[in-house]
């Protein structure tokens, strides 16, 4: 820059890169602007030029460069640019980044990493890195820098090494040399490249600000997401744990009218029995007796209300108390259009709590007429050894497929719309916990499912559970 | 003699179908509507069972339970009430047994009083 038209070729420069690196926030936008207009024309007299980041770790990685690889390719690159017509503002575009970086030079400079840690005490690459200082470096100290770099200031006679300043702190790094025109550099050169680093500096922490606020961003939309998703689990939680808490307040609420109607329903039989009264009297209090005793067991498997409680055992004469609870559950049967096959040997005793064993029963019975289309015939068998009573209960309904049956017993899991998934979990602690039984399900689709239980005729070493006094 | 049954049971149509249901069994049911009540009944007159529910207003059953015990430690009683899970209360423990109403809980209270105190 000796003559006064090229100071003022140089002042259009620094405009044009100035206004480039303003109006951009893209990082690797800028860094193009800087490498082309450093390398732009002859003004500044750089032939190539490249930048490093400083990593947190110390070290030199990112590179990019631009400029010619070696002499051939100088002279090719030289000869383009003097023929083309292309403006400095479009050569700052992204489009011509992009040529530019499939460059063989570039190419190289992005091969290289270099750790700062590695730079021996008098490097010239350290005065920049830590002084905050341009430092040139003329003929034979220009391979004072590492050796990664030799390759490429070997073809230049002055090598720039040039510090960026990002928010206070050294964090990029500018090689810039004189390669193949040989042009040496004059003071004015530093000025204006002195200049280009401040801009470039500002331009780059503001772009990087930028980015960190964008990222932030990001991630708050991203935690506001998950936030709003946790907030509705939450209201969907509460609703659901009201939903629970009213149901089990009615449920509380209806058992007591619930045994008044029914024991009243009970005199009723009793002042009947043996009377010659209208046989509707007796016939239908036996009806609100045995509908009251199925809303009873709804409500006690709603409030899982049973199997909270130590099995209360005694003997139980299975027969008489299936045909009651069938009777109870009649309703349900007749309206499922179900055949039923009950072969209950006459003198057989299961030691069972009763309750418990209606919800038993009640569950596995409400299952099988379910899955059962009108004629299907749900059977019930029972029969004993030494030890303990099996009861089989099996249906010709549609059967539970293999990886349904896996979670069968498993709390909360259900395949019904209108079910909380409690049934078989019911009946398997009552059944395995409460009485020590086994119980097994054996199922196949389109066939049917059998349930076998199995319950010890007396416990080795169970309590009894009729409350002792103090 | 008739056995003496005190019922102690806050709801009016409960205690007609027990009273009822009992005397029919042959006993002699003194039913009361609370707590302090079944207590002064309890100092003028001896009764051989108690059936006590526990939710009720005023005085709970499990804390009559402990003032009748106060006074006659061996008088048996019955926990009869809709509620399972005072089974976990000790003061619940005192009685003689715990029974869960249902429309069938009054055979298995029936059978409990026979049990305890006999025709």
């Amino acid at each position: 820059m000796d003559s006064k038209g090229n100071v003022q070729y140089g002042i259009h420069l620094l405009d044009t890169i100035c206004r480039g690196l303003q109006a951009t926030l893209d990082v690797d936008k800028i860094v193009h602007i800087i490498l082309t207009g450093l390398t732009a024309g002859a003004s500044l007299g750089f032939s190539r030029a490249a930048l490093f980041f400083i990593s947190e770790s110390g070290l030199l990685h990112n590179g990019k460069g631009i400029g010619p690889f070696d002499n051939e390719e100088a002279k090719t690159i030289w000869a383009d640019l003097a023929n083309s017509s292309v403006s400095l503002e479009q050569m700052f575009e992204n489009s011509h980044r992009q040529t530019l970086e499939s460059q063989r030079f570039a190419v190289e400079i992005k091969s290289i990493t270099y750790e700062i840690a590695r730079l021996p005490h008098n490097s010239p690459l350290k005065k920049a890195i830590f002084n905050n200082e341009i430092v040139v470096l003329h003929e034979q100290e220009r391979f004072l820098v590492p050796e990664e770099f030799h390759w490429f200031v070997q073809h230049s006679t002055q090598v720039v090494v040039a510090p960026i300043n990002i928010s206070g702190k050294v964090s990029a790094i500018i090689f810039a040399d004189n390669a193949f025109h040989y042009k040496r550099m004059t003071q004015e050169t530093f000025y204006f490249l002195s200049i280009i680093l401040n801009q470039a500096g500002l331009a780059l922490s503001n772009a990087i600000a930028y980015g960190n606020i964008r990222h932030n961003l990001e991630q708050l939309r991203l935690l506001n997401e998950k936030l709003r998703a946790m907030q509705e689990d939450l209201l969907a939680c509460e609703r659901f744990a009201a939903a629970g808490r009213i149901s089990t307040y009615l449920a509380h609420e209806i058992r007591n009218p619930l045994a008044t109607i029914g024991g009243f329903a009970r005199q009723i039989l009793e002042i009947c029995k043996g009377k010659n009264i209208d046989v509707r009297i007796s016939r239908n209090a036996k009806i609100i007796v045995n509908e009251v005793r199925r809303l009873e067991l709804v409500l006690n498997n709603l409030l899982r209300f049973s199997f909270k409680q130590p099995a209360k055992k005694e003997p139980i004469h299975l027969k008489k108390f299936l045909e009651e609870l069938l009777e109870v559950l009649s309703i349900n049967i007749q309206d499922s259009g179900i055949n039923l096959s009950i072969e209950i040997p006459d003198q057989m005793n299961v030691f069972a709590d009763r309750v418990q064993l209606s919800e038993v029963f009640y569950n596995l019975i409400h299952n099988s007429l379910e899955s059962m289309k009108p004629g299907g015939l749900l059977t019930i068998k029972a029969s004993e050894s030494d030890s303990e009573v099996r009861i089989e209960i099996s249906d010709t309904g549609y059967g539970i497929p293999e990886d349904v049956l896996k979670q069968l017993f498993n709390p909360f899991f259900t395949t019904k719309s209108h079910g909380i998934g409690l049934g078989l979990h019911l009946v398997k602690t009552i059944v395995e916990e409460n009485h020590n039984g086994k119980i097994d399900l054996i199922s196949q689709v389109d066939v049917g499912t059998r349930v076998t239980i199995k319950i010890p005729k007396k416990e080795a070493h169970g309590k009894e559970n009729s409350p002792d006094r103090r | 003699m008739a056995k003496r049954i005190l019922l102690i049971e806050d709801e009016a149509n409960q205690r007609i179908l027990y009273t009822e249901t009992l005397e029919k069994e042959g006993y002699e049911v003194n039913p009361v509507s609370n707590g302090e009540d079944g207590l002064k009944l309890l100092e003028k007159k001896d009764v051989d069972l108690v059936i006590i529910d526990i939710r009720m207003p005023k005085m709970s059953g499990l804390e009559t339970l402990s003032h009748i015990l106060g006074q006659r430690k061996n008088l048996p009683v019955i926990i009869y009430t809709s509620y399972p899970q005072y089974k976990q209360d000790f003061m619940s423990w005192a009685a003689d047994a715990y029974i869960v109403k249902s429309s069938t809980g009054l055979d298995e209270l029936i059978s409990k009083v026979k049990e305890l105190i006999g025709v």
